[in-house]
C-alpha cells in the first residue's frame, strides 16, 4: 500500500497540500498547515486518512483543511475544518465532534502574580471545592425542565439574566452567548437527563480552570484592548457542553446513519456518516447543536461567575472581566467568498477557532505550560472560512503518557516549577502530561508565521484545577 | 478474553469470546475496567436488579447502544450495570440485558461515548470486536 506521505507536496514553510489522488473519491485536496516539526508528527497516517476522508463528503469547497494541532480523531481529524454549500453539501455530527461547544473563556484582571500566589494555598482549594470536577454528573445547578429548556434555547443569556454574570460578559462571548435557531425539541430526554445536573461543572479529560499570569505581549496594542496587563493573572476556563452534547451526537449519529441511504450518501468511515444540510436529518441536527452549544455557554457562564465570587473573598472589589468565549467544535452557517463567488457555507471546526478580523483567538495549552491569545485575521477568512489551531495537539496515548509520566511525577514536576495543581484523579494527570502533547508554541508559531491568526500575548500558569 | 489497545487522544479495546452474548458481556467488563481500573466486583456485590432492551440494524449500532447505555448508568445514577445475562434475538435485531446495579467507589475515566470510528464486530468465524471510546 502507497502511503499517503507520498501525495503530500510542501507549498511553503507553513502549508503542505495532500493531493486529490491520495484517496479515491477526494473531490478537493487536503490542506495541512505545518511546518517541519509538525510534519515530522504525523509519522502515523490516521489523521492524514482522515483529513482525505473528509474531502470526499458531498458539497466540500475549497480544501479539506487541518490546522498545526492536528491528530487522529473520529471521522474528521481533530484539527479538521471543512465548508459545505449550504445548497448541495452536508452537516455531519463527525465534523464536531462528541463535546458539542467544547470551548475557552479567558477572564482578566489586575491582580498582580505576586499577590495571587500570597493566596495560593487558600485561593486553589477554594476554587476546587465550588467548582464539581470530574467525570460522573451532579454537582452542578439542578435545573428543573422548564430551566433546562430556557438554558438550551437562550444559553449564556440565561445564566445573565438569572444573576450569574453581566450583559458586558454577553459582548464577549461569541453570539452574544446564545445561538439563534437552536431547536431545543430535537434534544432527546436522554441529553435532558445526563445535562440536568451539570451546569456549572467542569468535567474531566483535558478541561481545566488554570490561573495563569500575563508573560509576555507581542501586540501591546491588541493585547491593551482586550485588557491584558503583563505580570497581571487571568483565569481560562475548559470545557464544554458535558454529558448533554455527547448525547446529542449519539443520538444524531444513529439518525444520520440510518438517513444517509436515503440521500444516497456514501462514506468510508462511518463516523462521518451526515446528512444535507437541508435535509429534515440536518436541520434537526443544527438545531440540537446549537442548543447544546447554547447549554456549553451557560455552563462555562456558570463557572465564570462561580470563580468570581471566590476571588472577590481574596480579592474584594477587584473585576474579573471576559476577555472572549469561544467554541472549538462547532459547526457555523457561515456567508463566505471562496473563488470570487460568495455562499452561504456550512462551516465544520472539529478542535479548531473562528479566526475572524479583530477577534481575540484563545489557545489552550497543555497543563503546565504557556497558553496563548491571538488575534483573527483577514487572511484566515480568505484561506480557511475564518479558521485558526485550537491547542497544543495529542502526540501520545493516555496509557503511554501515564507510563512516561506517573502523576506523582508530575505534581512534584510541576511544583518544582511553582505550578500548584489541584486535581480529582492522579491518573487523570498523568495522562494529561504536557509531554503527551505537541510544544503548543510551535503550534501557534505555525498559525502565526501563515497569517491566521496572530500573537498578541503569551499566558504562563501558576495554578491547575483538572477533573 | 479482551485487551485495551491504543489511540492517540482516547483507548479502545478488542475481544475475542465464544458467542456474541459473552463478547458483550465481556465489552461490559473492559468498560467497568477502564472507568475503574478495578476488576468487576462478583454479582453479590450488586444491589438492585435491572433489565433494558436494545434495538438496533445492525451489529454496530447494537455494540455501540450497548456500551452506551452503560455509560448512561454511570452519568446519571453513579452507578455501573453488571449484566448477568445477555440475549440477543436476530429478527429484528435486539439486545435484552439483566443485571445488578453496584455503586463503584470511585469513577475516573470520563468516557463520553463509545464511537464508530474504527469499530469491528462480527460474528464469524468467531465473535471479534474492536471499538474505539471518545474519552
Amino acid at each position: 500500500m502507497i502511503s499517503l506521505h507520498t501525495f503530500l507536496e510542501r507549498i511553503d514553510d507553513n502549508r503542505l497540500l495532500l493531493r486529490p489522488s491520495a484517496v479515491e473519491g477526494m473531490r478537493v485536496p487536503g490542506m495541512i498547515f505545518a511546518d517541519t516539526y509538525i510534519e515530522s508528527q504525523l509519522e502515523n497516517e490516521n489523521a492524514l486518512l482522515q483529513v482525505a476522508n473528509v474531502a470526499t463528503l458531498p458539497g466540500i469547497v475549497g480544501f479539506s483543511f487541518a490546522m498545526p494541532d492536528i491528530h487522529w480523531g473520529y471521522g474528521f481529524p481533530i484539527g479538521g475544518v471543512a465548508a459545505f454549500d449550504v445548497d448541495d453539501g452536508i452537516i455531519s455530527p463527525g465534523g464536531v465532534g462528541y463535546d458539542i461547544s467544547c470551548g475557552v473563556r479567558l477572564l482578566t484582571s489586575r491582580i498582580l502574580e505576586k499577590d495571587a500566589k500570597k493566596t495560593m494555598e487558600r485561593l486553589l482549594p477554594s476554587l476546587f471545592s465550588t467548582i464539581p470536577t470530574g467525570a460522573v454528573s451532579g454537582g452542578g445547578r439542578k435545573l428543573s425542565p422548564r430551566e433546562l429548556e430556557k438554558v438550551l434555547e437562550e444559553g449564556a443569556r440565561w445564566a445573565v439574566r438569572s444573576g450569574f454574570g453581566t450583559d458586558g460578559d454577553l459582548d464577549r462571548i461569541e453570539e452574544g452567548g446564545c445561538l439563534r435557531d437552536a431547536i431545543s425539541s430535537a434534544i432527546s430526554d436522554r441529553a435532558r437527563e445526563r445535562g440536568r445536573t451539570q451546569l456549572g461543572t467542569l468535567g474531566s479529560g483535558n478541561h481545566f480552570l488554570e490561573i495563569q499570569v500575563v508573560d509576555e505581549i507581542f501586540d501591546r496594542e491588541e493585547s491593551s484592548r482586550m485588557g491584558l496587563e503583563h505580570g497581571c493573572i487571568v483565569i481560562m476556563i475548559h470545557c464544554g457542553s458535558r454529558g448533554l452534547g455527547h448525547q446529542v451526537c449519539d443520538d444524531f449519529l444513529k439518525v444520520m446513519r440510518r438517513a444517509m441511504g436515503r440521500y444516497r450518501i456514501d462514506v468510508p468511515d462511518r463516523q462521518l456518516c451526515c446528512a444535507p444540510v437541508k435535509s429534515e436529518e440536518g436541520q434537526a441536527y443544527i438545531g440540537a447543536m446549537r442548543s447544546a452549544a447554547n447549554f456549553a455557554m451557560a455552563n462555562r457562564q456558570m463557572i465564570a461567575d462561580k470563580v468570581r465570587h471566590v476571588f472577590n473573598v481574596f480579592f474584594p472589589g477587584e473585576p474579573l472581566r471576559t476577555v472572549q468565549d469561544v467554541s472549538h467544535n462547532l459547526a457555523h452557517i457561515e456567508k463566505h467568498e471562496w473563488e470570487g463567488k460568495k455562499s452561504l457555507l456550512c462551516v465544520h471546526r472539529k478542535g479548531a477557532t473562528r479566526s475572524f478580523a479583530g477577534q481575540p483567538v484563545l489557545i489552550p495549552g497543555s497543563m503546565g505550560t504557556s497558553s496563548y491569545v491571538l488575534v483573527g485575521t483577514s487572511r484566515a477568512e480568505k484561506e480557511t472560512f475564518g479558521s485558526t489551531c485550537h491547542g497544543a495537539g495529542r502526540l501520545m496515548s493516555r496509557s503511554e503518557a501515564v507510563k512516561k509520566m506517573p502523576g506523582k511525577e508530575l505534581l512534584q514536576k510541576m511544583s518544582n516549577a511553582g505550578i500548584s495543581i489541584m486535581a480529582d484523579s492522579l491518573r487523570t494527570l498523568g495522562e494529561e502530561a504536557p509531554e503527551a502533547y505537541k510544544d503548543v508554541s510551535n503550534v501557534v508559531e505555525v498559525v502565526h508565521r501563515a497569517g491566521l491568526s496572530l500573537k498578541a500575548a503569551k499566558l504562563r500558569p501558576i495554578a491547575v484545577m483538572k477533573g | 478474553m479482551w485487551k485495551t489497545i491504543e489511540h492517540t487522544a482516547d483507548a479502545g479495546f478488542e475481544i475475542t469470546a465464544d458467542s456474541l452474548e459473552v463478547l458483550f458481556l465481556q465489552a461490559a467488563e473492559a468498560l467497568y475496567s477502564l472507568c475503574s481500573d478495578e476488576s468487576p466486583p462478583p454479582e453479590s456485590a450488586g444491589g438492585k436488579t435491572e433489565h433494558f432492551e436494545i434495538d438496533a440494524v445492525d451489529l454496530e449500532e447494537l455494540v455501540v447502544s450497548w456500551i452506551n447505555e452503560l455509560l448512561f448508568f454511570l452519568e446519571t445514577r453513579e452507578t455501573f450495570f453488571l449484566p448477568t445475562a445477555v440475549r440477543i434475538s436476530e429478527e429484528p435485531l435486539s439486545l435484552y440485558a439483566e443485571g445488578v446495579l453496584f455503586r463503584p467507589p470511585k469513577v475516573r475515566i470520563p468516557v463520553k461515548s463509545a464511537t464508530y470510528g474504527g469499530l469491528v464486530i462480527r460474528n464469524i468465524p468467531i465473535p471479534f470486536l474492536r471499538i474505539f471510546l471518545d474519552m
